[in-house]
């Protein structure tokens, strides 16, 4: 069983971590780094055993979820781990069981900014004292929520198909300029706030001066794009499909499943210029049967980089602990928005914004939309 | 009771006794008293009113009740463009695909009812139950291959240089239209053809005998006879319609949403319960009055070919 417990090691700065990948480090280092960590033993905890539901995305995210993280979790820990598939669906799934009072999740793979709305509607606990100080401990502040910790960090590539398109388009400006980057685009259907945020980028305004965003000025950028958008996907599957079939020269998509359409053996250019990106966070629901094996599984995920590096081979999102990218050969770490050079290109988007104004993004979206 | 009715006229003998029971005092009547048939009816009402009188009702009256009590939901849904948009996409739509359904199904009907041939009854058989068979992704997304750009049908016009840029199909009203046409098909043809094949061969033979063209007879005899069944084929197809959430979806996109849909982005991305409420209250209420106006339409037509 584990023996190796590095939760007790003194913390490795995110800094640190990114000069080492830029030194090259990453492309061919294995495990030599984490296999040398600190060897203390767990401090005594109650053990902690049962069944975990985990409610997560679906599909291939399911199955690497399963394949990467549960398995070995469960083999250590002896906790037997399920999931559910509820992609998109979190909030409004976990409101109506708490309504019902019968709360079925342990654990939530939810972005963050549904993650707030249920912090404030109390349907998430914020983490016990002892479990955050391990994680932080374990990955560094940034990586922490007081309710959770970053999981599939993902940002927003602009993806085009070389072999169909007649100009990549490398800039947000060469995205919305249909005239210059003539070709049929993909964009998400289901927006909050991506398309805004890409539009005044577009627009010429500077990443640091997006909010809070002018939606005025933002719509009037989006009625450009809009008759070069042929498709409105609605699924991340569904991102993938249109590009694959042909349907569509050039989209929006996140990166992971960008990465994904490549793997299929897709000539894709991403440009990662002005990428908004976002991570989800692992939350744990205020009335979780079995809150304490979803901490458990908290800290195992913050102390196993070497399971991170393989998510981000897998899925192509990042994962909390920056040693994780150690594991990743550059080829993948480059087609991910979290990976340093292509994070120096985006922005971490602005959640608490986007959680205070959803509905109102949402209905304008919506309408905007259906005109 | 058997026993006892027969012992009276048979002896002991328990096979002669319920052989002698059949002409007794109680004879199985078509009939049953009224207490008989509500109590048959127990079991089908109970399930009705808990899974479908009791769910509309809660719905109704969230709407209605959260957060507040009034008609701010309703004011709400037709003061926001985006939904009042979708009810009237969803109108237009299921309008169109029921004159079409309700026309070639009515045709359809005709034909399995009067082909003498075995083999057109079968494939048009096939044809019609197949669709009922399969299941509703396979279903739609056999459309999204046949439609997209570089589907089936694009690639068939293209090798027979009618067009040369691949036509945008997908994702468009018209795909949509498709998708629910062929769904709703069968649900036209079988009670159309039901009523057609109870029709007397000898009323169309009759009107031809006295000098009715074909056109003539199937226009004076036969619609005004197969009328209550076109209107509840009709109804049904336009009320089922309506509801459709899956085929607006892959084949339309996000552009043009039906009601249902619309439903479903004020579920999951607006946390609006109280507003989906109000909108498939919308919803509901317009199946019912289309049901209701169907229903006085087929009655009507009823009572003027009675008074002939």
């Amino acid at each position: 069983m584990s023996t190796v417990n590095p939760l007790r090691e003194r913390p490795i700065s995110r800094r640190r971590v990114l000069a080492a990948l830029g030194a090259g480090v990453a492309a061919t280092a294995v495990s030599a780094p984490v296999a040398a960590m600190a060897q203390q033993a767990s401090p005594a905890r109650r053990k902690v055993t049962g069944n975990m539901v985990l409610a997560t995305w679906g599909g291939r995210y399911s199955k690497a979820m399963k394949d990467i993280f549960l398995t070995p979790f469960s083999q250590e820990t002896g906790i037997t781990p399920q999931t559910v598939d509820a992609p998109g669906g979190f909030v409004p799934m976990l409101q109506a069981q708490a309504k019902a009072g019968n709360v079925t999740w342990d654990l939530v793979d939810v972005g963050e900014a549904d993650s707030l709305y249920l912090l404030d509607n109390g349907l998430v606990q914020p983490l016990p004292a002892d479990v955050k100080a391990d994680l932080v401990a374990a990955v560094g502040e940034q990586h922490v929520a007081d309710h959770g910790i970053s999981f599939a960090a993902f940002g927003w590539v602009i993806a085009t198909n070389r072999a169909t398109a007649k100009r990549v388009p490398m800039t947000p400006a060469d995205f919305f300029d249909v005239q210059n980057f003539p070709g049929r685009r993909t964009m998400y259907g289901e927006d909050q706030a991506t398309g805004v945020l890409y539009a005044l980028q577009a627009d010429g305004v500077p990443r640091n001066q997006l909010y809070p965003p002018d939606l005025d000025r933002a719509y009037k950028k989006l009625d450009k794009v809009k008759p070069g958008v042929a498709v409105w996907w609605r699924t991340g599957d569904q991102s993938q499909q249109v590009l694959r079939d042909k349907e569509v020269d050039m989209g929006l998509l996140w990166d992971g499943r960008a990465a994904g359409v490549i793997d299929q053996g897709l000539d894709l250019e991403l440009s990662f210029e002005g990428s908004p990106i976002s991570r989800d966070l692992f939350v744990v629901p205020t009335k979780a049967p079995n809150a304490a094996a979803a901490f458990e599984f908290l800290r195992w995920y913050a102390t196993h980089p070497e399971e991170g590096g393989k998510w981000i081979q897998a899925m192509g999102y990042g994962v909390a602990n920056p040693k994780a990218y150690e594991y990743v050969p550059e080829k993948i770490a480059k087609r991910n928005a979290y990976y340093p050079p292509n994070f120096a290109k985006g922005f971490m988007v602005n959640t608490r914004w986007t959680s205070q104004n959803r509905a109102d993004l949402v209905k304008r979206w919506t309408q905007w939309l259906s005109q | 009771m058997a026993e006892s009715v027969g012992a009276t006229s048979a002896g002991s003998d328990p096979a002669a006794a319920r052989l002698a029971w059949r002409p007794g005092a109680r004879e199985w009547r078509s009939d049953p008293s009224i207490a008989v048939g509500l109590l048959l009816l127990v079991p089908a009402l109970l399930l009705l009113v808990a899974l479908f009188v009791v769910p509309i009702v809660r719905i109704v009256w969230q709407a209605l009740a959260e957060p507040t009590f009034g008609l701010d939901r309703f004011r709400e849904f037709w003061s926001n463009p985006a939904p009042r948009r979708a009810l009237f996409t969803t109108l237009r739509i299921s309008a169109l695909v029921t004159v079409l359904c309700t026309l070639m199904g009515a045709l359809v009907a005709w034909e399995l009812r009067a082909t003498r041939s075995r083999f057109v009854r079968l494939m048009l058989w096939g044809a019609t139950l197949f669709p009922l068979w399969t299941s509703g992704v396979v279903r739609n997304y056999a459309f999204t291959i046949i439609l997209q750009r570089r589907g089936i049908l694009n690639t068939w016009l293209a090798s027979l240089g009618v067009i040369a840029e691949p036509l945008s199909l997908l994702y468009t009203e018209t795909a949509v239209v498709m998708g629910i046409f062929y769904t709703m098909l069968p649900y036209a043809i079988l009670p159309i053809y039901a009523s057609f094949a109870s029709l007397d061969d000898q009323l169309v033979a009759a009107a031809e005998s006295l000098g009715a063209s074909k056109a003539r007879a199937f226009g004076d005899v036969v619609l005004p006879l197969a009328a209550p069944s076109i209107f509840a084929a009709a109804a049904i197809v336009f009320v089922v319609s309506v509801g459709f959430y899956i085929t607006p979806i892959l084949l339309g996109g996000p552009k043009a949403p039906f009601l249902a849909t619309f439903v479903d982005i004020q579920i999951y991305r607006l946390f609006d319960f109280p507003g989906a409420a109000a909108t498939a209250s919308v919803l509901f209420l317009t199946a019912f009055l289309i049901i209701g106006i169907a229903w006085r339409a087929v009655g009507l037509e009823r009572i003027r070919s009675a008074l002939g």
